[in-house]
């Protein structure tokens, strides 16, 4: 059974379209959900967490119907984008009410609100009233919600917003061993370093649309059209790019500089960095930095941005 | 349920603007310290209907409808405008229970209150009726509160973004079709309230201001107003399953 | 070929004064207040009563025109119908000189218009428009913004209450100056100009007293809460309150005849003053209006002191202005 899975899945806004026809299958495991301010991401998640009704389309989450459905949320655990609290209670109540309301005792709620605040660092400061947390402490009992009755199913809109560096360190941290456990994870971010840092596998949202859903280096090698660009830093640079030219597969080559520093445009990735020592010796050339600047997210996500 | 009501409860009275409420209960006290009945009205039972009727146009035809105004329409836009609702919404929990537990928290903290407030204005006026004024007024409050927070909070559901201006409409023209005799008067919720009132004070009126009043008998008002109570509560349920409260931002 | 520069341009008009600076202000939330449909149905149904008041004045024009025959068809039963119902004062005026009771009926009417109705759609406008005025941008840090610019503290309250007396001139001052021109129009000739002129001024002044101390109550209100809907509560309560409370007082109580439980009111408080500067009672009672007549008219014959209700009125104003200048200019207490 997939995690997801949605047929035309449409949602209109009056005119505005929020999601665009999306037609996907979702297995289980950890994938983040990717795309700019404005490309659906939310409105997605609201549909898949039951908040919204679709427009046209089906949809379904563990194999279920979310819309007017609660006892999905017995399997699914949400961890909102919003900084919203009531912060009248203090985390540790706040905690052990949506414990409560999951179907839990007074004392089983209360000690998995401990376990779970503890999971996530926020046990120092659980007897505080929210109203007085700092950003971080607010996103890390928000997550400690979403885990206390244990689901099989976790999503997290943006959760490292607003954090500190070293709590998106913990976060991602966690938000592994969560993976690792066995839970299926969904992970929205706009931002992309984040959410490579927690999975390679990705939903790509853009205006609406989904425009790529897989692992980032399968998607890139899909990519054929667009030839791969490697920087090259060299102090012979012109002499080393003389000579790549004559001998390997190579589309073209930029001088990004006057001091030795140039791209390569290839096809063919493999032969190039399977020829590249021999050519780099024969040269006599000395190499001190490379770097393949597109089998990573930022340059899948924008060029499927662009070609769309 | 009761985990919604609880969290109901305690968000009431967290409010800093609980003291104004509490404020704003001991403004009808204080009117009644004014109070003093007609000369022309000499009997006793002549000065308790004129009691009863200065109370009942102070507590459940203001006061309660006030205070219902207040916390039934705002019954989930406080959490919708707050963003808390999603909590709420993504538990295994229907969201018709949700809905149904808030608003016997917002009623039954309403109640006491004003009850309290009611007690000390009925001292104050000379206690009069005894008991039985006591009972009539306790009934009729309560039903008040539970009829007019029902009333509100389906407002609330289906004029989500103007529910007090609506309410107040509503309480404005229920109030006026209320002292029209004729059929129309019996389909509000005052015109039972008055019954009420009317029966367990065993009121002796000519016919035509009984009418006015209130003719119902006091099994047909209570169960009347439960009706209602309870057909506003299961349309309010209803339609908020059928609602979407998750907003376009940050789509 | 010449290059042309798409740039930045550099603006080079004359900056406007600061007196434009509030109208800003005001026709921003204006213009905000304007999306919401229920108001704009609010104030159409607010100018309804014009479709009442107009035949209202239109029948008052027939009757006195000099010219007309039912003027001189006083004869026995008419006469006799006249006098029993208005008093044998107004009959003989109507016969003699039926010009003459005019300006006590267009008075008395224009007091009904703003007592009743047009005081309750205010009501309703001002619980609209007023309460977020201010909380909205409590709530939303919109301070910060205001007041990063070059605005007083003056013109922010100025721009605000520019929005409210907006709303309320549209409920009250725009379709009485309506009314007035129907009513003229209305008339047998020209002369009514002449003899009512004083009664655009007396509008001005009841829009005034109609709108001053709302505004600023409802303002006060809303620069205490963040969340719209308690200031708009207070408005709400302030005026239903006060109605029932005076409504009690004033037939249940041994206060019945003091002179200060208008002020409970604060319609009643306005409705005295409309009474005052139409001089309503005074020209009503010069026409010889019989008992009964008076006792339905029963607020031309109340206990109330106008002197009281400006002195009160201004004292509430007053306050309120304080509490709101002292709120807004500690946003740090907010």
């Amino acid at each position: 059974m997939n995690l997801i899975e949605t047929r035309n899945l449409t949602k209109l806004y009056g005119a505005v379209i929020g999601v665009n026809d999306a037609t996907l299958d979702v297995p289980k495991g950890v994938r983040g959900l990717l795309g700019p301010n404005g490309a659906g991401k939310s409105t997605f998640l609201k549909l898949v967490t039951g908040q919204l009704k679709p427009t046209e389309g089906r949809l379904t989450v563990l194999g279920e119907r979310p819309w007017n459905n609660p006892e999905l949320f017995r399997r699914v655990g949400f961890c909102p984008e919003q900084d919203a609290f009531y912060g009248f209670l203090t985390g540790f109540e706040f905690v052990k009410t949506l414990a409560r309301l999951s179907g839990f005792d007074p004392a089983e709620a209360a000690r998995r609100s401990e376990a779970s605040l503890a999971r996530v660092g926020a046990t120092e400061y659980m007897h505080r009233k929210i109203g007085t947390y700092s950003r971080g402490m607010r996103q890390r009992t928000k997550v400690a919600q979403s885990l206390v009755h244990d689901p099989e199913f976790l999503i997290l809109d943006e959760p490292l917003s607003g954090t500190d560096p070293i709590g998106r360190r913990e976060m991602t941290d966690l938000i592994r061993s969560l993976g690792k456990e066995g839970r299926s994870i969904l992970v929205s971010s706009h931002v992309l370093h984040e959410v490579q840092a927690v999975t390679e596998e990705f939903l790509l949202m853009y205006g609406g649309r989904v425009l790529a859903s897989g692992n980032v280096h399968e998607i890139r090698g899909l990519m054929n059209e667009v030839p791969h660009r490697i920087t090259i830093r060299c102090r012979e640079g012109r002499a080393l790019a003389h000579h790549l030219m004559r001998v390997l597969p190579i589309a073209g080559i930029e001088m990004n500089d006057g001091q030795g520093t140039f791209s390569v445009l290839t096809h063919d990735p493999g032969s190039f960095y399977a020829g590249l020592p021999a050519v780099v010796a024969e040269a006599g050339a000395k190499i001190t930095e490379m770097v393949s600047q597109d089998d990573n997210l930022d340059a899948v996500f924008r060029y499927l941005v662009t070609r769309d | 349920m009761g985990t919604i009501a609880w969290l109901q409860l305690r968000q009431v009275l967290g409010e800093k603007k609980i003291f104004l409420i509490a404020l704003f209960l001991a403004l009808p006290a204080l009117l009644s310290l004014a109070y003093s009945p007609p000369a022309v009205l000499a009997g006793e039972s002549e000065k308790t209907i004129s009691a009863a009727i200065f109370l009942f146009l102070l507590y459940p035809q203001t006061t309660c409808l006030l205070l219902a105004l207040l916390y039934g329409s705002s019954i989930l836009n406080t959490e919708v405008e707050g963003k808390t609702l999603t909590y709420l919404f993504s538990r295994p929990i229907a969201k018709w229970k949700v809905f149904t537990a808030k608003y016997a928290a917002i009623a039954g903290c309403l109640v006491v209150p004003t009850l309290g407030s009611f007690l000390v204005s009925w001292a104050i006026v000379g206690a009069p009726g005894g008991a039985r004024f006591l009972l009539g007024f306790a009934l009729s409050i309560t039903g008040a509160i539970a009829i007019y927070t029902a009333v509100f909070s389906v407002i609330a559901v289906f004029f989500r973004k103007r529910p007090m201006i609506v309410g107040l409409i509503y309480g404005i023209i229920e109030f006026i079709l209320s002292f029209i005799p004729a059929l129309v008067s019996t389909m509000t919720a005052t015109y039972f309230l008055r019954s009420i009132v009317a029966r367990v004070l065993d009121l002796e009126l000519p016919t035509d201001l009984l009418r006015l009043v209130g003719a119902a008998s006091l099994a047909t008002s209570v169960l009347a107003l439960a009706a209602l109570i309870a057909a506003a509560v299961a349309l309010a349920g209803w339609a908020i399953t059928q609602e979407e409260f998750a907003s376009a931002d940050n789509a | 070929m010449p290059i042309f520069d798409v740039g930045y341009r550099h603006w080079e008009g004359k900056l406007r004064g600061p007196a434009l600076r509030l109208w800003s202000i005001s026709r921003n939330g204006i213009s905000l207040a304007w999306r919401s449909m229920i108001l704009r149905r609010i104030i159409l149904f607010g100018w309804m009563p014009l479709l009442y008041f107009a035949p209202v004045f239109f029948a008052i024009g027939y009757i006195t025109d000099p010219e007309r025959e039912i003027s001189q068809r006083y004869d026995s039963g008419w006469y006799n119908f006249a006098r029993g119902i208005m008093g044998p004062g107004v009959a003989d005026r109507l016969r003699d000189a039926p010009e003459s009771v005019r300006p006590a009926a267009w008075s008395l009417a224009f007091h009904y218009f703003f007592s009743w109705p047009q005081a309750i759609f205010t009501m309703l406008v001002v619980a609209i428009v007023g309460p977020a005025l201010i909380s909205q941008d409590v709530r939303s840090k919109a301070f910060l913004l205001y007041f990063s610019k070059p605005i007083t503290l003056g013109e922010y309250v100025a721009g605000k209450a520019g929005t409210l007396l907006f709303f309320i001139a549209l409920m009250t001052l725009f379709p009485a100056i309506v009314l007035y021109a129907v009513s003229i129009a209305f008339s047998p000739s020209a002369a009514a100009l002449i003899q009512t002129s004083g009664t655009l001024v007396h509008i001005l002044c009841v829009f005034l007293v109609m709108a001053v101390p709302s505004t600023l109550i409802v303002l006060c209100f809303s620069s205490m809460a963040k969340e719209p809907r308690y200031p708009q509560f207070g408005w709400i309560a302030l005026c239903l309150f006060g109605e029932m409370a005076y409504g009690l007082l004033s037939n249940m109580s041994g206060v019945a005849s003091s002179n200060w439980i208008c002020c409970l009111s604060l319609r009643k408080t306005v409705s005295v003053l409309t009474e005052s500067i139409f001089d309503v009672s005074n020209q009503v009672s010069a026409l010889g209006v019989s008992p009964s007549i008076q006792r339905t008219l029963r607020d031309l014959d109340s206990p109330y002191s106008p002197q009281l209700c400006v002195i009160w009125l201004a004292a509430v104003s007053a306050f309120c202005l304080m509490v709101l200048v002292r709120r807004i200019s500690a946003p740090i207490r907010l």
